[in-house]
């Protein structure tokens, strides 16, 4: 079984450890050319160092006044979401997915135990994320960190990884579909952050509540504590015992929670292609709505500490693009544009759904009926546009609400919406270029994704990148302007909603003059 | 709406004419030239190997595909440009049925009998028994065979004029086959027309008024199945006591083979329907003890047609 793991695995078994490793190497190479002496690490310890806001994204600091502590402390930026959603993945990858594809039947069916494929996939993860382990710890050890921390910072990577990993393999024995698996997975990983998020943000002295507090616990590059070793392989054995044990009680291509029949008859709402794309998007919607709502809201309660801190700190502010004026208001920007991010993804993953529609032959049978294209087309992006505004109100209410507990300043909610709601007509945007792509061919709209992740990256880094005005501009959310730092840039949001419009009007003509993809 | 237009098309009117349909996708040619003509009220068949152009040409009568050339009218309405007006009188069951698969069978049926505009509530519930389909399960849990039960019922359950079935029996047990052939003559009871694209021969030799014949994007044979076994040979087989020697060396007719057999000799010959009567008066006169005349299968028309494309096919694979 391990054996049928990585032929057929190999390339992501390689590939994504090998992307971590490789990540983490960059930070550690980036940090020592940043931080080249103990003056300039002290400025850091001082600064980054003591924010409650990268505190919450970055976890816990240790040891900051040295090289490999502040390395630690930035691949906590991307690696507590990252490293357990590669983990989790390849976990799901190597059962549930298998089972999807109806592989497992086949396997199982041979002189081939059915605990097997699950030690399979467990071995081949474990392996894949052992070797993550020992390529980050030579790499590390390359740009002159100690081996001993290095290794002891690698170890704990890894471990961290495969309680995730645990978490995968369990939620793929739970869940009855690969893609109920990811569903359990991610609320997992999502609800351990911003849990996390709160508690390293608010400084509480409970970091021991979930795994992701754990990482930064080993203090690697300091004095090294041994507890977060022990809870993590304690936690990964139990994890795995506990998917084995479902494995065994469960029928093959059965969740462990037997599925419930469904209604005989179709209801009155599920009558038209509105009706039938409300059904197949409100999973999603109501999921990313109550993550945004849930990361709004962390962001808030930190809204105020944060504002403090770059309020005395002008270079703090600076790095966060902006003065020390309005330290509430920067903070409620940052929080403006991470809901405008999530409300992209939930376009496009929206979008994605409209082309496996398409690619599946369903839209076929649904257009071979009373409605034709272009009302399909009109009703879907209509649809869309209200999910994304859906989004875009739970987020900034979140943050709103957060931010007005802690402040005690009611007129924060209307702050966290409005600087939220500035952001919708650039998302629509984003949301109908990848529908423009999506009309000229199915295979094209994951296409948009790219410029979702251009727009992430200039949001969260233009700064630290140094990019070049010319590169931010390709950002639509970019010309919104930061409200409520700055005003709503009242010209640029006509355009947007102008070039919307004609994109719609360009994508409905091509969509009814082009063929179907299947059908 | 529906009522004006099927007053307005009752009559000789074809339900379906395609005249030399032309789509290419990049460098493959799937229709060339392909004509089809469905009378109305008719069942007809659309037979074809696979890759012959059978979907291809189904996706261009529904206006999923925009034609190289040619032009496809339902009910006299333009398939492309019509396409919404047409949809509204046929029911449509793929070859391949995708389902969505959180929704259960009976959520689907609901869903494609709305969105076809014309369920029939009572036969819809008929439908389920006979198909003995359970709807409160998820379609993701569905064999292929259930799958197809789910869009037959949507389309069977809808007072669709026009039913155009993509191989809709490939995944059905035997029972559930004699199902669909029963549900198949009480359409066409009930005045309704049908495309019936398959690969079962029997099915089609069982339900069909008329067959096209398909071959590399061209209907190469059209017509009753009468007239398709017209323009195939009968098979004659019999029993005397002595060979038929030069008996029957007449235009149209061709021994096979010459067997001995304990009470005599067995003969097969072939016959073209214009010979068949003199060849069998020749036969009668040599006394044969036993004696069939078969007409062919639509096994053998539909081989006598693609012969020519085997035999190249293994002829390629020489050096």
């Amino acid at each position: 079984m391990l054996r049928i793991a990585v032929r057929t695995g190999y390339l992501g078994l390689a590939m994504w450890p090998l992307m971590m490793a490789a990540l983490v190497w960059f930070t550690a190479d980036g940090v020592k050319g940043l931080y080249p002496d103990d003056a300039s690490r002290l400025v850091y310890q001082a600064t980054v160092g003591a924010s409650p806001a990268s505190m919450a994204f970055n976890g816990r600091g240790y040891n900051l006044d040295t090289l490999g502590g502040i390395t630690a402390y930035e691949v906590g930026f991307f690696g507590l979401l990252l490293l357990p959603i590669v983990a989790a993945h390849l976990a799901i990858r190597h059962t549930r997915a298998q089972e999807d594809a109806g592989r497992v039947d086949l396997v199982t069916a041979a002189s081939i135990g059915r605990l097997a494929p699950l030690l399979g996939a467990m071995l081949a993860a474990t392996g894949a994320l052992l070797a993550t382990g020992l390529i980050t710890a030579a790499l590390l050890v390359s740009t002159g960190l100690s081996v001993t921390g290095s290794s002891y910072y690698a170890l704990a990577l890894v471990l961290h990884m495969l309680v995730f990993a645990g978490v995968g393999l369990l939620a793929g024995q739970l869940a009855q579909t690969a893609r109920g698996g990811y569903a359990l997975t991610f609320a997992v990983i999502g609800s351990c952050y911003v849990v996390r998020a709160i508690i390293d943000g608010r400084g509480w002295p409970v970091t021991w509540l979930t795994p992701m507090g754990w990482l930064a616990e080993v203090r690697a590059f300091g004095d090294v504590q041994l507890w977060p070793y022990i809870a993590f392989a304690v936690l990964f054995l139990a994890l795995f015992a506990a998917a084995l044990t479902a494995c065994w009680m469960r029928d093959l291509d059965a969740g462990l929670v037997a599925p419930r029949p469904g209604p005989a008859d179709g209801s009155a709402r599920l009558r038209g292609p509105l009706g039938l794309l409300w059904r197949i998007t409100r999973g999603m919607v109501y999921g990313w709505s109550a993550g945004a709502a849930a990361w709004g809201f962390a962001l808030g309660l930190l809204s105020e500490e944060t504002g403090k801190l770059l309020g005395s700190n002008p270079g703090l502010a600076q790095a966060f693009g902006g003065s020390t004026t309005k330290p509430q208001e920067l903070m409620t920007s940052v929080a403006g544009v991470v809901v405008a991010l999530l409300a992209c993804a939930v376009a496009l993953q929206g979008l994605v759904r409209l082309a496996a529609e398409e690619s599946s032959g369903r839209l076929g049978l649904v257009l071979a009926s009373r409605y034709g294209r272009s009302r399909w087309w009109l009703s879907s992006m209509g649809l869309l546009a209200v999910e994304v505004l859906a989004v875009l109100f739970a987020g900034g209410l979140g943050y709103g609400l957060g931010a007005a507990l802690t402040t005690g300043r009611a007129d924060q909610i209307q702050a966290g919406l409005s600087a939220a709601l500035a952001y919708y007509p650039a998302t629509l945007l984003v949301a109908m270029i990848g529908g423009a792509l999506l009309a000229v061919s199915s295979l094209l709209v994951i296409l948009a994704w790219v410029l979702v992740l251009w727009a992430a990256i200039v949001a969260m880094l233009a700064d630290t990148l140094q990019l070049p005005g010319w590169l931010r501009n390709l950002s639509p959310l970019q010309h919104t302007g930061r409200v409520p730092v700055a005003d709503l840039n009242i010209t640029a949001v006509v355009v947007m909603c102008l070039l919307t419009v004609l994109l719609l009007a360009f994508s409905t003509v091509w969509l009814c003059r082009r063929d179907l993809a299947a059908g | 709406m529906g009522q004006s237009l099927s007053e307005w098309f009752i009559g000789d009117r074809p339900a379906i004419q395609a005249t030399g349909l032309v789509k290419r996708f990049g460098s493959v040619t799937a229709l060339d030239g392909l004509d089809l003509e469905v009378g109305h009220q008719e069942v007809h068949g659309f037979l074809g190997p696979n890759g012959a152009g059978k979907s291809t040409t189904i996706r261009a009568v529904l206006g999923q595909l925009r034609l190289d050339s040619g032009s496809v009218r339902v009910f006299g309405l333009d398939a492309w440009s019509q396409a919404v007006t047409v949809h509204r009188q046929l029911a449509y069951v793929p070859g391949d049925v995708a389902l969505w698969p959180s929704l259960t069978g009976g959520e689907c049926i609901d869903l494609l009998g709305a969105l076809q505009g014309q369920q029939d509530r009572r036969r819809r519930d008929e439908l389920v028994g006979r198909f003995d389909l359970d709807p409160t399960k998820r379609t993701r849990t569905y064999s292929k065979g259930n799958r197809q039960k789910v869009a037959l019922i949507a389309a069977l359950a809808t007072d669709a004029e026009l039913l155009i079935l993509d191989e809709p029996t490939s995944g059905l047990d035997p029972l559930m086959e004699s199902q669909f052939q029963a549900c198949i003559r009480e359409a066409t009871a009930q005045g309704r027309t049908v495309l019936l694209s398959s690969h079962i021969l029997g099915e089609v030799e069982a339900l069909c008024d008329r067959v096209s014949i398909v071959r590399r994007g061209r209907v190469v044979r059209t017509g009753t199945l009468a007239e398709l076994r017209e323009q195939t040979l009968t098979s004659i087989s019999f029993l005397t006591r002595e060979p038929v020697g030069t008996a029957l060396a007449m235009p149209g007719v061709t021994v096979v083979s010459e067997r001995a057999a304990p009470e005599g000799i067995r003969t097969e010959a072939r016959a073209t329907a214009a010979a068949l009567v003199d060849a069998v008066a020749v036969v009668t006169r040599l006394n044969p003890s036993t004696l069939t005349v078969q007409p062919p299968s639509l096994d053998e028309v539909f081989l006598d047609l693609y012969r020519d494309d085997i035999v190249p096919a293994q002829a390629a694979v020489r050096p």
